[in-house]
């Protein structure tokens, strides 16, 4: 499998190499020397360079759709530029991927946050992606009232309406522990939700890490709660919709797919083993109309290996919250 | 009526959120003569005082500072400017830079050595630096309470624009330590007819190394130090600074020494420098966003992504976009200082040099009239403060008023 996909992505740099001059600029310049013979001696962009630069691999025309995050701290959105055809394609892979979880059927779905948040705010975790992505799946679509708060009456309507199917609850960790566990009034409900129902979400834990919610905390609390088992995270970038990481029901690691692989480097760049932490370089076979196969997030992580029944499925990984920001030293801004 | 209590409400609601670290609410309005005896015995007690705070020398930013106030110093500078029917000008309002922790402090004496009342805002960053200075101050404030109302420390959060108009309506000038952001945000808040500002707008150096007056390669002690004082400029404030070079620029033909200096710096990087994991992430994006905007890249060197060198090709349209960070410089080969005459315009500040006689830099810069330069310095020294006068501003004239008498 590895082999095969080492000479995808190694066609894929090939093609974005000839596609994009940007790409090339800095292929030539920094690798080189570099002959590309395995996975690791493939180019890696760092994903906040999609914020200050238009990188496309097609002509203007073609663009179809841009996919913007607005950025985390400086508020600079990534510029992701998609053709119909890679459109299409990293939609189906999240809809292929997704459907391993939960089935093809289409569901009623509760975003657990407001439209405009979900829709705006801070994200290359994939938040705008993840809702462009997953309400594919969506039957019909349920959302919080403009500041953050349930109507009780419009999602009892919703609930009465699907009566005995199951719904997927949908959003951002934080929001899912905020908004379900904290806010969420049960006696305010008339009807059961399926206990069949799945949650989703993703994002990020270093709020809630703060909070002292673990993930399993957080699953427990979960199905105390709304009784609902079927609770999946998932991790990911805008950069790279398609292919996401869902973790393991058993482990709670995040397991790479055909279309993905993981690769961790220290600070020099220089490629770790198992269990050892340091940023995490995400591939991906999928993005054809702009160089974001393979990317070098600020995210900490590592992969680990243990016995679980997922080895088989592909790499695992845990991820361990951003590179803290360091204090500066010199003289410029207030 | 209600109006007038809905004001003075809204004044005390404002005052809560101002952490007072020296001083109080009320706003005192004295001015003195420059370097009068009482303010140099204050500072040089306060240079004692804070050498006290200072324990073991832990910060080495401290130390500078104690070292610029003593005593000696203070009396070499007093004879430096002719203080005949000088006076402050009365409230200074001091704006200082997030990210240097002793900057506040240097700001707030050049406002008392030339006889103000000073405001000064400090960084909301919670820096163990201001903490000690402002121990050092209080310690010294009991023995000589004199200059209790000239001197109030604050801290507050920027956005709040309330706060920054308060203060600035009553100064009569109001130093602005930028960076470009920070004066045009804190401009849109007028002072009196008579106030001014005097801002330090972003700013970028560079080093001249002469290749052929490195007596011998061999001789590693002069290359050490060499090494060290570049090391000084650069690293110790992760290239922030406005004087710490971004472009060096080699000139001589003994080129083999460029490859042993970057080499040596390494080294010595590799002992010295603390290293933070975001900063190799950063400075990697950093390098690339130069790579794709800039076309007079040539070839790219990294020394184990601690050291990034980006040789230019030409230097024709260098503007103040290739700046570096945490070890990541430009550098060109160049037969003479003509090379300068391209690109140095008024967002230029420092040279830092080796190997040339000063005079050389100066006389070139002087006839070739060149729009930018106020500083040159030899590497290692970037950072020193000779006198009151600082990127480009003479501070002692800048804060006082002189009184003509005919």
């Amino acid at each position: 499998m590895t082999k095969n996909f080492f000479h995808k992505i190694n066609d894929l740099n090939k093609h974005h190499y000839k596609n994009s001059p940007s790409y090339k600029k800095i292929v030539d310049i920094l690798f080189h020397e570099k002959k590309f013979q395995s996975l690791n001696d493939i180019p890696y962009l760092p994903v906040n360079l999609f914020k200050h630069n238009d990188l496309k691999s097609i002509k203007d025309r073609d663009v179809f759709k841009i996919l913007k995050s607005s950025g985390t701290t400086t508020g600079i959105p990534s510029r992701i530029f998609l053709d119909k055809k890679n459109a299409k394609k990293q939609s189906e892979v999240l809809n292929l991927l997704l459907g391993r979880l939960i089935g093809k059927k289409r569901f009623p779905m509760i975003i657990v946050g407001n439209k405009s948040n979900i829709i705006d705010k801070r994200s290359f975790d994939a938040k705008t992606a993840a809702v462009l992505g997953f309400s594919l799946f969506a039957k019909e679509i349920f959302y919080l009232n403009e500041s953050n708060e349930i109507n009780y009456e419009g999602l009892n309507r919703f609930i009465k309406k699907n009566a005995n199917e199951r719904f997927i609850l949908f959003g951002f960790t934080f929001d899912i522990y905020q908004i379900l566990i904290n806010d969420f009034k049960l006696k305010n409900l008339k009807y059961h939700l399926n206990s069949n129902s799945i949650i989703i979400h993703g994002g990020g834990w270093k709020k809630l890490e703060n909070k002292k919610i673990s993930k399993k905390k957080l699953n427990f609390l979960l199905s105390s709660k709304f009784k609902i088992k079927n609770i999946i995270n998932y991790y990911g970038l805008i950069e790279q919709t398609g292919s996401i990481f869902f973790d393991c029901k058993i482990c709670g690691s995040f397991v790479t797919s055909e279309y993905s692989d993981i690769i961790i480097r220290d600070n020099n760049f220089n490629i770790l083993k198992s269990n050892q932490k340091g940023f995490v370089q995400l591939l991906s076979s999928l993005p054809t109309s702009y160089p974001g196969h393979s990317i070098l997030t600020e995210d900490i992580g590592e992969i680990v290996e243990n016995n679980c029944k997922c080895k088989k499925i592909g790499k695992r990984f845990l991820i361990h919250g951003r590179t803290i920001k360091s204090e500066v030293r010199g003289c410029s801004d207030v | 009526m209600v109006e007038q209590l809905s004001q003075k409400l809204e004044v005390v609601v404002m005052f809560k959120k101002i952490d007072y670290l020296i001083g109080g609410p009320k706003i005192y309005n004295n001015s003195d003569n420059p370097f009068s005896k009482d303010i140099i015995k204050f500072l040089s007690n306060f240079s004692i005082q804070l050498n006290k705070e200072n324990r073991y020398s832990k910060f080495a930013d401290i130390s500078s500072l104690v070292f610029w106030c003593r005593e000696k110093n203070l009396i070499r500078l007093k004879k430096k400017y002719n203080q005949k029917n000088k006076i402050g000008l009365g409230i200074i309002f001091h704006i200082t830079p997030s990210n240097v922790p002793t900057n506040f402090c240097y700001s707030l004496i050049f406002g008392l050595l030339t006889g103000n009342t000073n405001i000064v805002k400090v960084p909301s960053q919670k820096f163990d630096q201001i903490k000690i200075i402002c121990d050092a101050l209080k310690k010294t404030m009991k023995i000589y309470p004199r200059f209790n109302n000239q001197i109030k420390i604050i801290r507050y959060d920027s956005e709040e624009d309330q706060i920054t108009d308060y203060f600035s309506k009553r100064c009569a000038v109001r130093i602005i330590w930028g960076g470009d952001k920070t004066i045009q945000k804190v401009r849109k808040f007028e002072l009196k007819p008579r106030s001014k500002d005097i801002t330090f707008s972003n700013r970028y150096s560079i080093s001249l190394i002469n290749l052929d007056k490195i007596n011998n390669p061999k001789n590693k002690n002069e290359i050490k130090i060499l090494i060290k004082n570049f090391y000084n400029d650069t690293f110790l404030n992760d290239q922030n600074a406005c004087t710490t070079p971004h472009l060096i620029i080699w000139l001589g033909k003994r080129k083999k020494f460029i490859d042993i200096f970057w080499n040596e710096l390494l080294n010595f990087v590799k002992k010295n420098y603390d290293h933070q994991s975001i900063n190799f992430f950063e400075k990697y994006t950093m390098l690339l966003n130069h790579i794709l905007r800039l076309d007079n890249i040539g070839k790219f060197i990294n020394y184990e992504n601690l050291i990034y060198r980006l040789k230019l090709k030409n230097i024709n349209n260098l503007n103040h976009l290739n700046i570096g960070k945490w070890g990541l410089f430009f550098e060109f080969n160049s037969k003479n200082l003509k090379i300068l005459n391209s690109f140095i315009n008024e967002n230029y500040q420092t040279i830092t040099y080796y190997g040339f006689p000063k005079k050389k830099i100066l006389d070139h810069i002087l006839v070739n009239k060149l729009s930018g330069i106020d500083r040159i310095v030899p590497i290692g020294q970037s950072m020193n403060m000779d006198d009151l006068f600082w990127d480009g501003h003479d501070l002692f004239s800048a804060l006082t008023r002189e009184i003509k008498v005919i």
